[in-house]
Formats: structure tokens, sequence, C-alpha cells
């Protein structure tokens, strides 16, 4: 039994960078990527300034080799290194911004941040220049939207942006090779893949670390170990580790398991899987779901999308989820797995209070599942409220459904985010609109009670006074925008 | 086409090298500060035994460890480490120096402090109101406001909060020290004042002059924010380094810096202003309080500057105004772009939105009647010495055909009920020189190579504004060579003494003039041996003559005529005789050889400046920078979220030595001051805390909140010839437009709000504008 667990165990991960195949262990795995990078591998090209995925200055590209398209091709996508602990990489490729330039020569890319003066203090620079390598891997036409889109992530204290979005729009795309063409890499992904079949066991003094192959494994682990913690993307826990406040002993992550990057669709069954991340769940909605597609625009970065997965979004437990409102008001399942087998369970009372669930410490969220909604009588608002429009935290977050049907309300779902400890499904504010003639009063007295139905807290992203008067207004802007009233 | 930055491609491919990039040298430590979590208090007991112990520390040192702890850029008043109290939440007390970061870590939270708490003031308001203040009330007053005030037929009186911002440069503060023979430390810092770093490491470990350099090669974005505030954290990795005898890095994380550097001053401003039917400003009384944080820093001399701009573009007749500085237990305020003169300016153009918002005019036709012309006195005596400014409002209504937009906008108004728009139009004329006459000089270290090359040095700190290429480029025009024969050289305390900060928008005015002023004592020389290189065979050219002895040699003292010769193109040329030509380098090896110096240091002083600061009456600028901006809002009526739909800004900047370059910093500025003015929210706790401190709780612009149509165009000024090249400083100025679209803002609710005038706060944010919208 030993031999055979030593011969499916690896007690290191893999991954390349800049073509290169490299292995890491022990301690080294546990750093940030960003600091793997910087201090282990002299690659300082790659900058930090916030070691909270919110500035971009640390972007580097990405391939998963789990990851190939329907055609075999690997996809680069951009992320964020400060937040991604280095095991994460297990099983990629990477790219920094020492691994564009050709040898001497620079990529057309940074030709063109020169000639249209997008540097200034430099700092920011190669973050921008890999995000926009982000950008041009998926073939966007760098519209100024696009390019503000790909570049949401990305700070820069000097530019006022200008000379940058100038520059992006100006890079002949013809010059450009693709990074999977520049990086052939053909021998090191079937070694990577071959890799990539064996569970990974590290430990430290402080940690251990178990990365199953199999979900029969993962199930085995969480329920021997019911207090460690799962890592997805880890674009929350990435930042508490920064910050010196995550200090779990048990350590597991999922990126092995194949079956979990899974989205599928069955007639209007939809089952996200735990390691689908954003970006592709947005690409899925922007086809099935568009208003939710258009709602992901605005949430977080390129970079955060790319790593953060929707069931990440659940799992961290936020009360301004920003996915979650929208997902109440589908009357999403979430599926979760165990020592007893899967079990389904509703969204809306999934919350037990601040960052607690309804589940048993044994168990883990596998998929997220919900029913396309039959959406052409249905009038779908969807709202953030943030001290800046993008990349920015909530501070209240909201989904408002409702179909009319002569002028009556035949259908009214509203959750909000931001307005309590968890985010709530308004049950009872919808019983009471439902079936009511639609009107002025009708929209006064929803407002009324929208704001008597939720708590609100102070702090930093809004008084409580704010958010109860904004949820009203929220309210009211939909009963313009969508109920002409 | 503009020279491009000279580290472009360095920046693009990741390989300029910023502090933290250095690789480790043999030994080398990490250093972090323990700073104190309350804002006031007496330190009773402070236990370091347990940190101690934690494997991996090399040291802890408090107060005591510092031969002399106080420091203080204008008032000697705040200490390295806090000794008997603390003063704001982020004060450092305990510096820790560790083999790993690991270590730094578990040590800070193994550090046992006992407070007594003492009362902390944490707002302006109560500051003002206990007169905790700082330094010297000063005043600058002219002609008579009070009578004026009983002859204006109308009058308002207002108030106006501003509240500060993080200098957020991406780079946080950081340094490395290494220890060197005999007691010498090289200091490689992150700062826009290297003189400043050596003198206060000097000062607190007791070193000479002589002993310490300090080396600055760039910086990952400064914005005031290294001026005085980068010299502690030098000195803190110093000691370290100077204790251990090991190199010493700190770099801060963005949250420590946040917490523990100083952000621009906030300001709350009272005003009472008279005015006739027509808009024209009679008379204005201002009182300015200032949020100096704990301690003095530079927050005087930002008053003085906030003083001298609140008159900003527009002539009042009668004026008084009173600036005071007060304390609060917060981080010690500091220099941030504009220094005191946004402050200034807002509160005057806030005024003019009320007056136009009062008289149901136009606030631009307000601005207009205003707006000083050629020969007019400001109230500190300056004389305005052209007509730009009014030039400069004509344009920008003619190009943008103000009218119909603002007929547009209120149009707008009327049918839209999902947005609301505003449009506002507001000028900069920003004074260029320090406002303390000693800081208004530079020096510059010239040197030619034999292959053609230089190497410049000047006092100027790069930290991304491009100052080295202008001066590169006045170098290799100056010569005639290309530019990339030029370089410049790390900032350095050894090449470049005595230097003033890299601040007040005069980095290149000063240092390019200084190193212009060397090259051209070169360029003199080199004429001459040309003279003589031109005089005598073309085959006594070169080493073999010289080494042999066998020609006199060419002795520039006896030449006296050389206007007929000519750098151009690379080449040396006589003007007489075009066929007799040398090359750059050939000339330089000439005078090398005929032992003519290759090196030099020049020197430069704005000329004619002086300022009583106790009068408020003198000549404080050298000249002005003038610019406006028209910025249009649109606001969502239900949540208050704001967007910039249109941003057109005209600058004069005299003859740009670098025009791209010089855009750069307008926009970058602009957008500066737009997150100052909106979204950039300092959030503390009812303890002081700052709770805002990482780009997840405190916003800075992104690239989506820029305007949706952005213009800069730099109006042609040949008149200007007072400046280096005939340029003009461009640093801060800008930032100063983007008060356009707080007025906008406040334009837009005054359309809603007809009944009085909005008490619109800064910044601007969505909060705050939704409560103006829903009460």
């Amino acid at each position: 039994m030993a031999a055979v667990e030593s011969f499916m165990l690896r007690h290191q991960i893999h991954f390349t960078l800049n073509g290169q195949l490299l292995q890491l262990e022990g301690q080294h795995a546990f750093a940030p990527l960003s600091d793997t990078l910087r201090y282990l591998l002299r690659k300082t090209g790659t900058k930090v300034v916030c070691a909270e995925g919110d500035c971009g200055a640390c972007t580097v590209m990405m391939a998963r080799t789990q990851d190939q398209n329907s055609k075999g091709q690997l996809t680069y996508r951009s992320i964020n290194s400060c937040i991604v602990p280095t095991f994460l990489i297990d099983g990629c490729h990477l790219v920094t911004v020492e691994g564009l330039q050709e040898g001497e020569k620079l990529h057309e890319i940074q030709n063109s941040m020169v000639r249209n003066f997008g540097a200034q203090c430099g700092f920011c620079t190669p973050g921008f220049v890999m995000s926009m390598t982000n950008m041009f891997e998926h073939k966007t036409c760098p519209s100024t939207q696009n390019v503000k889109n790909y570049l949401t992530g990305n700070l820069c204290r000097c530019t006022g942006y200008q000379a940058i979005i100038d520059a992006a729009k100006d890079v002949d795309t013809k010059k450009i090779t693709p990074l999977a063409q520049r990086y052939a890499l053909v021998h090191e992904t079937a070694q990577l893949k071959a890799l990539t079949q064996k569970s990974i066991s590290l430990k430290t003094d402080q940690i251990e670390f178990f990365a199953p192959a199999t979900l029969a494994e993962a199930v085995d682990f969480k329920s021997k170990n019911p207090d460690c913690r799962i890592f997805s993307g880890a674009t929350d826990i990435g930042v508490q580790i920064n910050k010196g406040k995550f200090a779990a002993q048990k350590q597991m992550s999922l990126h092995l398991i194949s079956s979990l990057y899974e989205i599928n669709l069955q007639q209007k069954h939809v089952r996200i899987g735990a390691r689908v991340t954003l970006d592709r769940l947005q690409i899925f909605a922007e086809k099935h779901l568009p208003s939710f597609g258009q709602f992901l625009h605005i949430f977080a970065s390129p970079q955060i999308k790319n790593s953060a997965t929707l069931v990440g979004n659940l799992a961290n437990g936020s009360p301004i989820a920003d996915t979650i409102p929208f997902l109440m008001t589908l009357d999403a399942q979430v599926l979760v797995q165990g020592p007893r087998g899967q079990r389904s369970l509703p969204l809306k009372n999934f919350f037990k209070g601040y960052k607690s669930f309804n589940m048993d410490s044994d168990e883990f969220i596998e998929a997220i599942a919900f029913e396309l909604p039959d959406s052409k009588n249905l009038k779908m608002g969807l709202y953030k409220v943030s001290q800046r429009r993008d990349l920015d935290i909530s501070c209240i977050n909201a989904s408002i459904w409702v179909e009319e049907k002569n002028g009556q309300a035949v259908n009214c779902k509203i959750a909000m985010g931001g307005v309590g400890p968890t985010p709530l499904r308004l049950n009872q504010v919808e019983s009471l609109l439902l079936n009511k003639k639609i009107d002025r009063q009708w929209v006064d007295e929803a407002k009324k009670l929208i704001s008597q139905n939720i708590q609100p807290q102070s702090d930093l992203r809004g008084s409580s006074d704010f958010r109860k008067k904004m949820s009203e207004q929220i309210f009211e802007k939909f009963a313009k925008e969508h109920l002409q009233l | 086409m503009s020279a491009h930055h000279d580290s472009s491609e360095l920046h693009v491919t990741g390989s300029s090298e910023y502090i933290d990039d250095r690789p480790f040298t043999h030994g080398e430590v990490h250093v972090d500060v323990f700073v104190s979590s309350v804002a006031k208090a007496k330190i009773k007991s402070l236990d370091l035994s347990l940190a101690k112990e934690i494997p991996g520390i090399l040291g802890l040192y408090t107060a005591k460890d510092i031969p002399h702890n106080t420091w203080g850029t204008i008032f000697k008043d705040q200490p390295f480490l806090a000794d008997q109290t603390v003063e704001y939440v982020g004060e450092p007390i305990v510096i820790i120096a560790a083999e790993t970061k690991q270590a730094l870590h578990h040590a800070k939270n193994k550090i046992k402090i006992e407070f007594e708490y003492l009362s902390p003031i944490l707002k302006l308001d109560e500051a003002i109101q206990k007169k905790e203040f700082i330094g010297p009330l000063r005043k600058i007053q002219r002609g008579q406001p009070d009578e004026a005030f009983a002859k204006a037929e109308h009058q308002l009186t207002g108030e106006i909060e501003i509240a500060g911002q993080d200098h957020f440069y991406l780079e946080s503060q950081a340094c490395i020290a290494y220890p060197k023979e005999d007691g010498q430390i090289e200091i490689h810092a992150s700062s826009q004042h290297p003189t400043e770093v050596q003198h206060l490491v000097c000062e607190a470990l007791g070193l000479k002059n002589h002993q310490v350099v300090c080396i600055v090669k760039r910086m990952g974005g400064g914005f005031g924010g290294k001026e005085s505030q980068a010299a502690p954290f030098a000195v803190y990795a110093s000691l370290v380094a100077q204790k251990l005898k090991r190199p010493a890095r700190l770099i801060l994380t963005k949250d420590d810096d946040m917490l523990i550097t100083g952000k621009r001053n906030p300001f709350k401003n009272f005003y009472k202003v008279g005015f006739d039917k027509d808009g024209h400003i009679l008379s204005l009384k201002a009182e300015l309080y200032s949020d100096g944080g704990a301690y003095a820093d530079l927050s005087t001399a930002i008053m003085e500057r906030a003083m001298l701009h609140l008159d900003n573009a527009y002539y009042i007749p009668n004026f008084f105004v009173s600036g005071q500085v007060c304390k609060t237990n917060t981080a010690s305020n500091t220099a941030f772009r504009g220094f005191g003169g946004p402050k200034g300016v807002v509160t005057i153009e806030n005024i003019i939105e009320d007056i136009a918002n009062f008289l149901k005019i136009d606030s631009l036709v307000v601005r207009e009647r205003n707006v000083y012309k050629k020969g007019q006195q400001t109230p500190y005596g300056q004389v305005i010495e052209d007509d730009v400014l009014p030039e400069l409002f004509e344009k920008i209504k003619s190009q943008t055909n103000y009218l119909q937009w603002r007929k547009k906008v209120e149009d707008h108004n009327r049918k839209n009920l999902s947005t609301l728009h505003g449009l506002s139009v507001t000028a900069v004329k920003f004074g260029i020189s320090f406002t303390t006459r000693f800081l208004n000089q530079g020096n510059a270290l010239v040197n030619l190579h034999l292959d053609g090359t230089i190497q410049a040095s000047t006092g100027a700190t790069e930290m991304g504004q491009g100052v080295n290429t202008k001066i590169a480029q006045v170098l290799a025009d100056c010569f005639s060579i290309p530019i990339k024969d030029v370089r410049l050289m790390p900032t350095s305390t050894e090449k470049t003494p005595n230097t003033s900060a890299t601040a007040a928008s005069s980095g290149t005015d000063i240092n390019a003039q200084a190193a212009l002023n060397a090259a051209m004592v070169l360029k003199q020389n080199l004429s001459k041996v040309a003279v003589g290189v031109f005089a005598r065979p073309e085959s006594l050219r070169g080493k073999p003559t010289a080494g042999a002895g066998t020609a006199l040699e060419i002795d520039i003292e006896t030449i006296k005529d050389y206007s007929h010769i000519e750098f151009t193109n690379g080449f040396i040329i006589n003007k007489n005789n075009p066929a007799q030509k040398i090359t750059f380098a050939d000339l330089l090896l000439e005078a090398y050889l005929n032992r003519v110096p290759l090196t030099s240091q020049g020197f430069f002083k704005y000329p004619g400046i002086f300022y009583n600061k106790e009068t408020g009456q003198g000549q404080p600028f050298f000249y002005f920078t003038n610019g406006v901006a028209a910025s249009e809002v649109s606001i969502d009526r239900f949540t208050g979220e704001t967007k910039v739909l249109r941003t057109e800004i005209l600058m004069d900047l005299g003859r740009p030595i670098n025009a791209a370059i010089d855009k750069g910093q307008v926009i970058g500025a602009f957008v500066q001051g737009m997150g100052w003015v909106t979204t950039e929210k300092l959030f503390y706790n009812s303890d002081g805390r700052l709770l805002s401190c990482s780009p997840s709780t405190y916003k800075i612009p992104s690239i989506h909140d820029i305007p949706r149509h952005l213009t800069c165009e730099l109006i042609p000024n040949s008149l200007n010839n007072k400046n280096v090249k005939a340029s003009k400083a461009v640093g801060e100025p800008p930032l100063l437009l983007a008060i356009s679209v707080w007025t906008a803002i406040k334009n837009a609710l005054h359309s809603v709000r007809k009944e009085s005038n909005v008490k619109l706060k800064l910044p601007a944010t969505q909060e705050e504008v939704f409560h103006h919208l829903h009460g």
C-alpha cells in the first residue's frame, strides 16, 4: 500500500517558466508566486505593490495543461501572481515579462508602449504589458472599450492611462505570435500532464497540504481533516495569507481534479464545477444569461476572473459576493460532496450566518446548479454599487426580477448583498408584492418594504443609512428603467 | 517627434532596477518597524524580550539607540522613533532587523507594549476649536476687505471641507543601507531628496556628511510623498547597517506605507465674498485651516502656497487670507503634487460656482469677468506679466463651442430622468519656485568621455516625470550629438551635493539649466580647442604628436575669438571654411591631449525672487504656469454614480523641451487630481486608525474612470523666454485642473437644488453625491 501511495504521490510541484520545466518543494511551494519569481528565480520584472490582487503590477501569463480546448490548444490567461500560492501553478506554463522579448528585440507590445509614452515611473508597466498580452492572446480587437476592459485590473498612478490606451490600440497585431506558438512546449506539456495524474502531498513545519488527483481522495481527505481549508483561485485566501491573517495548518487544493473544470449544460439544466473560473463563466453567461454576462463585466478584473471561481465566490461566504444575489434569484442549488455522498441544497437557505453555511464540516462544495430562466417577459435588473465603478468591492449589490402580466406582478424575486451578515433573498418582501398591480404605489411600497427588511452595517464602504436609502434607490432605478414607472 | 523616456525600454521589459530589485548581497538583513496601535498615549512599558527570542531576529532598536532622535524639515519636532509618547496610529516605535521576513512578522506580534491612553484629537474641526496649532498664523492682505463688503451688492459666506489624499506611488517607501569601511554608509533610497536623506542619517546616527552617500537611481512614483518622508526609513535601515555591520533592506508593504506615512493635508476653509450683480468679485476674506497631522513636516510651507493660490486666476481688489496649520493625532501630513495650491484654488473656484448659482449666470461668465489681465497685481504684490489667462478662457470657449455645449447639458437635464449632467470650466495659475528662496538652487556635473559620450549627474531625481530625458535632450542639443550618447547617472550626494528636493515642479527648470550651464563652459573650451585644431595641419591631430611632444600644446587661454566654430550633427565645423571639421569624439580627444578639462560643475538659481513670509508680500514666483480645463460629468440620479464624459485641457507650457512627456504629465496629473476630488476617500475608524490602507479599500482612478473623451492641447507661447529653453514647469499645475470635475458635479447638483448653494464636500464620493440627491 505504501509503495502504491508513493508511486501515485508527488512531493513537489511542477511547472514551466518561460519555457523551462521547473520543480519546487517544501516551503517554496507555499510562497506567493510573485515572491518565488522575484526572490528565488530572480525574475524581478514582476512587481508587487498591493499584494492583494488589486493593482496588477504582478501580472503574469499562465496556461493550465488541463485546460486545453477541443483542438488541443492551450489558452494563456493573465493572473495576479502576488496572491497565488506557488503550489496552485502546479501543472501550468508560466510566462513573465522577461519571457516576451525575443533576444534583444522588444515584443511589439513593448515597442508600442515605448513609442506611445505609455511608461512613466515604470513600476506598473510590466503588469500592463502582460495584461495587453492577455488581450491579444484572446484575439480581441483593441477598441477603446475592449482595452479598458482588459486593463481594468491594472492601476497606474502616473500616466492617467491615456498613453497606455493609445499604446494598446497602436499595437500591430500582425507582429504578435501567440504564446502557445512562441513556446510550443509539446514535450513539457506531455510531461506535466503525466505528472498531474498524481496527487501532491507537501509538508512543512506548519502546513500539511494535499492536492488530490481524484474526487474520492478529496472526499477522504476532507472527512479525515474537517478543519482543512480548500483553495480555489485563492483570490481571497491569498490576500489573507499576505496580510498574516491566514493560518490553516491543513490545506487542500482541487486543481488536479479534471471533472471540476466542467460547465455542464443539458436542456435548461446548468452545472458549474468548483474549478470553473469566472472568466469561463462569463463567456458561458454572455451566451446563455446575457444580463448576468453583462454584469460580470464589471465584476473584478481579468486577472481575478482568470483565477477566481464561482464556487469560491460562494464558499468565501462574503455578504457582498457579487454573484450571489443573482444566483439566489435563479433559485440555484448548491451541490455538496462528502462521506455520505452528494447533497443538493437550496442556495437561498445555504447561509447560516456571517461566513458560515448550512453544510457539515466534513463536506465541501462540488458545484452549483440552476435552470436557465425563461426570460421572455422577465425584467431582470442587476446592480452593484461601489465607490468606484470597476474593480471595487461592493457596498451593495442586488438582483431584481419582475414579470408583469396584465399589469400585475406574477413573478417577483429580490436578492441583495451588503445589507446584513449574509446575502439575502427578500422572501417576505416578494410575497407582499406578488400578484399586486404594478403602479407607482406598488413601487413605493416595495421600497419601503426593502428598507424595513434589511439591517445593513456601517463600514468604510458605506454607512447603514446610506445603504438603506441606496437599496430603495436601486429599486427606484429598476422601476424607472425596466417598468417605466 | 519627442525623445522617448530614457528608461522606457527598460520599463517595458521589466529590467529597470528599483530598490527591491537589487540582488541580495552577502549577509543582507530585512528591516521593518513596529508601530503604534493607538492615536495618543504615554508608553508605560515596552518589553522586547519575547521578540528577541524569535529565531532569526538580529536586533530590536528603540529611541534610545538613536543618538539624535529628532527631525523635521522646517521645525525639528518629530522623533524618528516614538519615545515617551505616541502621537498617531502607525507611528514607528521599534526598528526590527531579522534574517527573514517571517521572523520580522513573528517578532512584531511578540512585542509587548503598555499604553496609558490619552484622548486624541482626530478631527480638524476639534483642533481648530481647541486651538491646537502648529507654527505661526500667516496673513496676506490687500485693500480694505471689510469696507468693500459694505459696498458690495451681494455677499455670500460659506465653508469648504477638503479631505486628504494618499500618494499611492506604486513603489512603497524603500531603501537599502550598505555599511562601508571606516563607518561610512551608502544608502540607496527611493527618495525625492537624497541630500536630506544624507543629512538626516548623519544627524541621527552622529556621522559626518563625508561618511554618508545617498544614491537615487529612480523611484516608482513620488508625487511629494518621498520629499521629506523617505528620510526616516533611510535612518532606520542605516541604523541597522551601522549596528550589525551588514547591509539592511527596508521595503514597506503598501498597507504599512499608507498607515505610517502622511498624506495631502485636509483643509477646512471659511470665507466671505462680496460681489456685484454682474459677478465681479469686490472683496474676499478667508480663513484657511489645515490638518498637519501629528508633526509639522512641510505643512507650514504647504499652507503658504495655499494662501498664495487662493486668488488663482482672478483679480480680487480687496483681499484677506489667513492660514493656520493645526495638529491632530494622525500621520504627519506632507507634500503632495500641488502642495497647498489645490486647496487654495478649489476654494475660490467653489466660491465662483456659488456666485454663478446665486446670480443665475454661467460660471464661465463669472470667471471671465474676474480673470487677471496683464499688469494687474496679485494680493501679494507680484505683477501679472501677460494675458495668457484671458486668452486661454477665450480659446476653450470657442474650441469647445461652449454655449452650445451648455445648452445641450441644460436640455439633457430637462429631458433625461436617469442621469444628470454638469459642466464647468476652471483655470490654474500656478506659481513656479519654492516659496522658500534658498531652496531655488541646484547643481549639476557634466563629464565628457573620450568616445564622445556624456555622463551627467544632477540633483534631480527621476520618478517617472522624465526629468532625466529632458536634461539629456538639453545636453545633446547643446553639443549637437545624438541623445543616445548622453546618459543621466543616478542622483548621488557625492556628485551633486546640497541640492533641494525634486519638488515644486522645478526639477527640470533648475537642474536642466544647471546642467546646461556646466555644458556651456565645456562647449566654450571645446570651441577654443577647435580653433586651435583648425589652425594647424590635420596631420598633427591625434595621439602620436602629443605622446612624442612634437607639436606645441593648444593653449585655450590665448584663444579669444571662437565665434566661427559651430557644433552641428555630431561635428564641429569652421563656419568660415566648412571643409574643416572634426567629430565630437575626436575633438574631445584633442582637448584631452591638450590638457583641457572635460568635466564641469554647473549651478543655477531662479533669479529675482523674494517673499517675506511675515508681511505676505513679495515676488515669490519666477513665473506662472497657466491652463484651463472644461469638464462634463454625468450623475446617475438614483445611485449618485458619477462618470466624467468629456474633458478638454489647454495648457501653456512655453516651448516644451519634450511635448510628449509634458502631455503625459498633464494627463497624469489631471487624472490623479480627479481621484482627489472624486473617489479617493481616506476612512478612519473612531480610534484614528486608517482603515482604507490598500487599493481594495482606497480607490485611485482606474482605467475606466478617466474622461470618456479627453483631449490635451499645449498652446503655442513664443513670448515666454524666462526659463530653460523657454519651457515651463509642468509637474503640478495640471493636477489643479481636475477641480473642473468637482465643480461640474456641483453644477449638476445645482441644477436640481435650485434654492440654495450645495455644500459639496471634497472628495465628491458616490455617498456624498447620493446624500445631496436624496438627503
